[in-house]
C-alpha cells in the first residue's frame, strides 16, 4: 500500500462519527487504487453526495450508490501509478518473455518434447474420461419432467419377516398394474407401459427383422423425445407408427416417410401403420429405447393372439415396463400408497409383493434393478475417474520434477539475471510465462489428441461420444490446463529463485541433488508404470479366456430358427419333421432339432414346492430326441434319449450341477422331490455341465425333458420368457461351407413349408457374441487408457533419467579418465535403477494382486492369476526403463570428459 | 481524443467549467447541470472527464475550502485554461459554420 497506514486511519476515522456511514470497505478500496494527490478531492466530494443522498433517499440507498460510484472511478486516469509500477512487465515486454521462452524450448529440445508430450497426453485422457463419465451420467436427462417421473418395480417380501427376498427385484411389471394404479392411487399424472417384440416389417417385399416398442398414449407427454418431424398428438390414432431417423432412412431413403404405410408382421398377424412422426430416439442417452414406437394395445392383440385372453390381464407375468409422472411429493409415500392399492394381486403364498419407484435419471446405472435392457454399473465410472486422476498426477509430478530438475541448467542465468537486475517477480513471470506457454501447447496437441481420437475410440469401443464444442467442456479444458500450468510453473518459478544468488551461479545446489525425493518419485512412476501393465494384461487374459472357454457345447456353424406357434405341442413336432426332412435333404445339413429355449433370452426356471415350504428351483428346456447330439453335448451318465429303452413321458435328464445340488450319489432312476408330484418320473442320463446363462454365472442345475408332462404336476412355480411349454426353436447345425448358400436353402426349405411365415434365423455364435459386446467393449477399453497411460509413464521416466544422468555426466567422466568402461559406466547407472524397480515391483506387487483379484472375483468362471504375468509385467517396465537409462548412460559416456570437466 | 477534438460529455463538463468559473468542482457541477439542462450526470464520471481534462490542459484545479461534511476535507476547484477557453469557441465556430449550410426549409423550421 502507497497510502501510509496513518492516512488510511484517519480517512476513517473522519466519518466514524456520523449517524450513517458510508461502506467502510468501499473506501479503503478506493483509497488502494486511487492516485495519492487526488483521494482528498474524491472522497469529499463522494462524502458530500453521501450526505446529500441520505437524506433524500435513505441511508441505504445512499451506501449503494456509494459503492456505484466508486466503482466508476476505476479508470487509468485514476489509478495509482504505484500500482502499475509493480508490474516490470508491461506488454512490450511481454514479447520478450515469448521470445525467451521459445528459445530456452529449443535450447533443450529434448525436455520440451518430453514435457510437452506428457502432459498432451494426460490433459486428452482426463479430457475424454471426463467427456465419457459426463455422458454416461446424463442419460435421460434430457427428459423436462425427469424429476417427477419413476419407473415402477416390484420386489419380494417374505410375509412373516418381511424381510426381501433376494433377487425379487424386478424392473419389469405385470401388464394391468398400470390401470389399477391409476384408478386406486391420485397423484399420478401421466402413465404410460413400455414394452417390446421382435417383428418383421416388409418393405417393398423384403422382410427385414426388427423390435417394435409399444407404449401407451402418454408416452411423449412424459419423456422429451425431440419429434423431427410429424406430430406427436397422433399417436392417439391406434395404426400410428413413430420411427427413428436411422429406420426412416433405412426404409424410406429420402423420401419422406410421413404418411406412408409400413406393413409390419406381429407373430401371425400383419398389421398396417402409418407413419404419424420421425423422432429423434437419443439412442446413446436414455435407457428408454426404442427405433419402432406403436400403441401399446398391439401388444396386448399379439399376446391374446399367442398365448391367451388371461396372460394380460395377470399380475404374476412381469415383462413389460411400467412409468408414471406424479404431481410432486415424496416418492416414498407414493411407493406406499401403491403397494397398497395392488392389494394382494402380487403375492404369493408366502411372499408379499412390493412396488418401488424408481427415478429414470438412475435407471441406467442402477444393476439392481434390471428391466427389459441392462443397466451399466457405476464402478466402472469410478474406476475411469480414479484412474484419469491418477494419470494426472502422475503427468502432474512428472512436469514438475523434470522442470524443476532442468532448470538446473538454467541457475546460471537465473543467477546472471538477478546481478544485472531483473528482479524477483519479473524473474518468476518470466518462467510462469514458459510453463504457461508449454502447457499451451500441451493444451493445442491435446485438443488435436482428442479430436483425432474421439472418432477412434467410438469406433473402436462402440460407445458414441458427442463431441461437441459445447462451453461447459471447452471451458473444463481451460481450466484444466490453466490449473496445471499455474501450479507448476509457480512451484517451479519457487524453487528456483529461492536460490541465493551465489548457489545459483555455481550450477546449482546439492539441495536439489536430493536423492531421496528424486528416487521417490521414481519409485512411484515405476509402480503405476508396473500396475498399468499388469493390469491390462490380467485383463486382456481374462477377456480371452470368456470368450474362448467351453460352453460345453459346439457352438459353431449352429443356426437357431423361430418356429411358428403351434397350438399343441404334437403340431408343432409335426411341423418340424416336415422342416426337417426338407432340410436334411442337403448334406451339409448335419443335424436337426428343435427346443422351447434359445440362447437368445434366459431360459425357464421351475420352482417344486417341498415338504418343508420352501421351493427348489431349476432351469428347464423342453426338447426333442436329437438335442443333445445336435448340439454335442457330452453324456457323462446314464443315456441320452434316443435310447430304444426310454420312456418319453417319464424319463429327464439332468445336468452335473442338480446331481451336486441334490446331493445324488447316483442319480440314475432319482425322482426330482416335490410335494404335488402325482406322476412318477425318473432321471435317465446325467449331461456334462454346459453354459446356457451368463459366462459370468455358475452353471445352474437344468432339467431336460421330451414331455413336460412328465414333471408338470409338481411346478408350483414359473419364470418364463416363453411360455407355455412348446417348441419355439429349431437348432440346425451345419457344416463348414458357403453359409450364404446354406442359409438360403433353408430359408427356400421354410418357404416350402410355410409359405406365408416368415423366416427368422440367427447364428448361435453371434448371439453369444453380442452378450459379451459389453465386456469387450471394457477390454477395449482398458487397453486403450493403459496405453495413455503407460505413454505419460514412459515420458516420465525418460525425463528423470535423462535428468540423473545429467547430473552425474561429471562422476561419469572422472570415472572414465581414472580407466572405467563404457560397460562398467553403464553397469554403474543402472545400479541404482535395479534396486529402485525391485522397490516397486516389492511395492505394487501385493497391492496390484489384491486388486485384479477383487475384480476378478466377479466373475464364476475365472483365470488363475499366475505370478508369471506380474513378473512379465514388471520386467517390461524394467527394460523399457533401463533401455533409457542404458542410452542415456552410453551417450553421457561416450562425450569428451575433456569437455564437461572443463566446466568446472 | 485527438488534438481538437472533444467528447460530447467531455464539452459539456468543460462548459460547465466555464459556466462557474472558479465555482467549479465535482458535485457543484453535477447539481448545476441538472438544475440548468435538467440532465442527471454522474459524479465520479465527471470526476474522471476532469481529470483527463486536465491533462489535456483545458483546465487547471487548486485545493481549498474544506467543510465540516467532507470531514475536513478540501475541495477541488476546476477552472478552464485558456487553451480551452480557444477549444470551446472553435467547436462553437465549426457548429455554426456547418449549421449555415443546411438547406433553408430546415434552417427555418427550428
Amino acid at each position: 500500500m502507497g497510502a501510509s497506514a496513518t492516512s488510511v486511519k484517519s480517512h476513517l476515522m473522519s466519518i466514524e462519527n456520523k449517524s450513517s456511514q458510508p461502506p467502510r470497505w468501499a473506501i479503503k478500496f478506493l483509497i488502494w487504487f486511487c492516485e495519492d494527490y487526488l483521494i482528498e478531492g474524491i472522497l469529499g466530494d463522494l462524502l458530500e453526495q453521501f450526505e446529500e443522498d441520505a437524506g433524500k433517499w435513505g441511508s441505504r440507498k445512499a451506501r449503494r450508490l456509494f459503492v456505484f460510484r466508486v466503482l466508476r472511478l476505476i479508470h487509468p486516469v485514476t489509478i495509482s501509478k504505484r500500482l502499475m509500477r509493480r508490474e516490470r512487465s508491461t506488454v512490450g515486454l511481454m514479447a520478450s518473455h515469448i521470445k525467451v521462452s521459445f528459445r530456452s524450448m529449443k535450447k533443450y529440445k529434448f525436455y520440451a518434447v518430453v514435457n510437452i508430450a506428457g502432459l498432451a497426453l494426460a490433459v486428452a485422457f482426463v479430457f475424454m474420461a471426463y467427456l465419457f463419465i459426463q455422458h454416461e451420467r446424463s442419460y435421460d436427462q434430457f427428459h423436462s419432467k425427469k424429476d417427477q417421473t419413476y419407473r415402477v418395480y416390484q420386489y419380494k417380501v417374505d410375509a412373516e419377516s418381511s424381510e426381501l427376498i433376494d433377487g425379487s427385484i424386478n424392473g419389469c411389471t405385470p401388464i394391468p398394474l398400470l390401470e389399477t394404479l391409476s384408478n386406486g392411487a391420485s397423484g399420478i399424472v401421466n402413465h404410460t407401459r413400455l414394452g417390446s417384440n421382435s417383428a418383421t416389417v416388409v418393405k417393398d417385399q423384403v422382410e427385414y427383422d426388427e423390435t417394435i416398442a409399444m407404449a401407451d398414449e402418454d408416452f411423449f407427454e412424459m419423456f422429451d423425445f425431440p419429434m423431427i418431424s410429424g406430430n406427436k398428438h397422433a399417436f392417439k390414432n391406434p395404426n400410428a407408427l413413430f420411427i427413428s431417423e436411422q429406420k426412416a432412412i433405412k426404409y424410406f431413403g429420402e423420401d419422406n416417410p410421413i404418411g406412408q404405410t409400413l406393413e409390419v408382421i406381429l407373430g401371425d398377424s400383419s398389421l398396417y401403420f402409418q407413419v404419424a412422426g420421425i423422432v429423434d430416439n437419443k439412442k446413446s442417452q436414455t435407457s428408454l429405447k426404442f427405433d419402432f414406437l406403436v400403441s401399446f394395445e398391439h401388444l396386448e392383440n399379439h399376446l391374446k393372439n399367442i398365448t391367451s385372453e388371461q396372460s394380460i390381464h395377470s399380475f404374476k407375468i412381469s415383462f413389460i415396463e411400467s412409468y408414471v409422472t406424479l404431481d410432486g411429493g415424496s416418492s416414498e409415500d407414493d411407493e406406499a400408497l401403491f403397494t397398497k392399492v395392488i392389494g394382494d394381486k402380487m403375492d404369493d403364498r408366502d411372499t408379499k409383493g412390493q412396488l418401488g419407484l424408481q427415478p429414470i435419471t438412475s435407471i441406467h446405472f442402477d444393476t439392481q434393478i434390471q428391466g427389459m435392457y441392462p443397466a451399466a454399473g457405476e464402478e466402472r465410472l469410478w474406476l475411469l475417474g480414479g484412474l484419469a486422476i491418477l494419470v494426472l498426477v502422475v503427468a502432474v509430478i512428472n512436469f514438475i520434477t523434470l522442470s524443476v530438475g532442468h532448470s538446473t541448467h538454467r541457475l546460471r542465468e537465473v543467477g546472471l539475471r538477478r546481478i544485472f537486475g531483473g528482479g524477483g517477480l519479473s524473474l518468476k513471470i518470466q518462467l510462469m510465462i514458459e510453463t504457461l506457454l508449454i502447457s499451451l501447447v500441451a493444451a493445442i496437441i491435446s485438443t488435436v489428441i482428442v479430436l483425432y481420437f474421439v472418432p477412434e475410440f467410438n469406433a473402436f469401443t462402440e460407445i458414441s461420444l458427442d463431441y461437441e464444442f459445447i462451453f461447459s467442456q471447452l471451458g473444463f479444458l481451460i481450466a484444466l490446463i490453466f490449473g496445471v500450468s499455474v501450479l507448476t510453473g509457480g512451484i517451479q518459478a519457487l524453487v528456483l529463485t529461492g536460490f541465493s544468488t551465489s548457489n545459483a551461479l555455481k550450477g546449482g545446489s546439492s539441495q536439489l541433488q536430493k536423492k531421496r525425493a528424486n528416487n521417490l518419485v521414481i519409485v512411484f512412476q515405476f509402480a503405476v508404470a508396473v500396475l498399468l501393465v499388469f493390469g491390462t494384461m490380467v485383463i486382456h487374459q481374462q477377456m480371452a479366456f470368456i470368450q474362448s472357454k467351453d460352453l460345453g457345447f459346439d457352438k459353431n456353424e449352429l443356426i437357431e430358427i423361430g418356429l411358428h406357434n403351434a397350438e399343441e405341442i404334437e403340431e408343432a413336432r409335426q411341423m418340424a419333421r416336415l422342416l426337417e426332412t426338407e432340410f436334411q435333404s442337403k448334406p451339409y445339413v448335419l443335424g436337426a432339432s428343435i427346443s422351447m429355449n434359445s440362447f437368445k433370452d434366459p431360459w425357464t426356471i421351475l420352482g417344486f414346492r417341498q415338504e418343508d415350504q420352501s421351493e427348489l428351483k431349476a432351469y428347464f428346456n423342453l426338447i426333442d430326441e436329437d438335442y443333445i447330439e445336435t448340439m454335442d453335448i457330452e453324456i457323462v451318465l446314464g443315456s441320452s434319449f434316443n435310447n430304444e429303452e426310454t420312456n418319453l413321458s417319464t424319463d429327464i435328464i439332468v445336468n452335473e450341477s442338480m446331481v451336486k445340488m441334490m446331493n445324488w450319489d447316483d442319480p440314475i432312476g432319482k425322482q426330482i422331490p416335490g410335494q404335488n408330484f402325482t406322476t412318477r418320473h425318473r432321471v435317465v442320463g446325467v449331461v456334462k455341465d454346459f453354459h446356457f446363462g451368463s459366462l459370468h454365472e455358475r452353471i445352474q442345475p437344468l432339467i431336460l425333458a421330451v414331455d413336460p408332462g412328465s414333471i408338470k404336476s409338481g411346478i408350483t412355480g414359473l419364470s418364463t420368457y416363453v411360455w407355455p411349454p412348446n417348441f419355439y426353436t429349431m437348432t440346425v447345425r451345419l457344416a463348414p461351407g458357403d453359409l450364404v448358400d446354406q442359409v438360403d436353402f433353408l430359408e427356400n426349405g421354410w418357404k416350402k413349408i410355410h409359405p406365408d411365415k416368415t423366416f427368422n434365423f440367427s447364428f448361435v455364435d453371434d448371439v453369444l457374441a453380442s452378450k459379451y459386446a459389453e465386456e469387450l467393449r471394457w477390454k477395449k477399453l482398458a487397453d486403450f487408457s493403459s496405453l495413455f497411460a503407460l505413454g505419460i509413464a514412459w515420458m516420465g521416466l525418460l525425463g528423470l533419467t535423462r535428468l540423473s544422468v545429467q547430473r552425474r555426466l561429471k562422476e561419469i567422466s572422472i570415472r572414465k579418465v581414472l580407466g572405467s568402461t563404457l560397460v562398467g559406466v553403464t553397469r554403474e547407472l543402472s545400479r541404482t535403477y535395479v534396486i529402485l524397480v525391485l522397490v516397486s515391483c516389492g511395492i505394487m506387487g501385493p497391492l496390484g494382486w489384491w486388486l485384479m483379484q477383487e475384480w476378478l472375483s466377479s466373475f464364476d468362471y475365472r483365470i488363475d492369476l499366475s505370478p508369471l504375468t506380474f513378473l512379465f509385467a514388471s520386467g517390461l517396465v524394467f527394460a523399457i526403463a533401463t533401455g533409457s537409462v542404458v542410452i542415456q548412460g552410453y551417450r553421457a559416456a561416450m562425450a569428451n570428459p575433456v569437455d564437461i570437466l572443463r566446466a568446472e | 481524443m485527438s488534438k481538437n477534438q472533444l467528447g460530447e460529455f467531455e464539452e459539456l463538463i468543460l462548459t460547465m467549467v466555464a459556466i462557474l468559473d472558479s465555482d467549479a468542482y465535482g458535485n457543484k457541477i453535477v447539481k448545476e447541470t441538472l438544475d440548468r439542462l435538467d440532465r442527471q450526470v454522474n459524479l465520479s464520471a465527471v470526476h474522471i472527464t476532469l481529470y483527463r481534462l486536465e491533462d489535456k490542459g483545458y483546465v487547471k484545479s487548486e485545493m481549498r475550502g474544506a467543510t465540516a461534511t467532507r470531514g475536513g476535507r478540501r475541495k477541488r476547484y476546476f477552472q478552464i485554461t485558456n487553451s480551452g477557453l480557444n477549444l470551446l469557441q472553435s467547436l462553437q465556430e465549426q457548429r455554426k459554420k456547418l449549421w449555415e449550410l443546411l438547406p433553408l426549409q430546415l434552417n427555418h423550421t427550428s
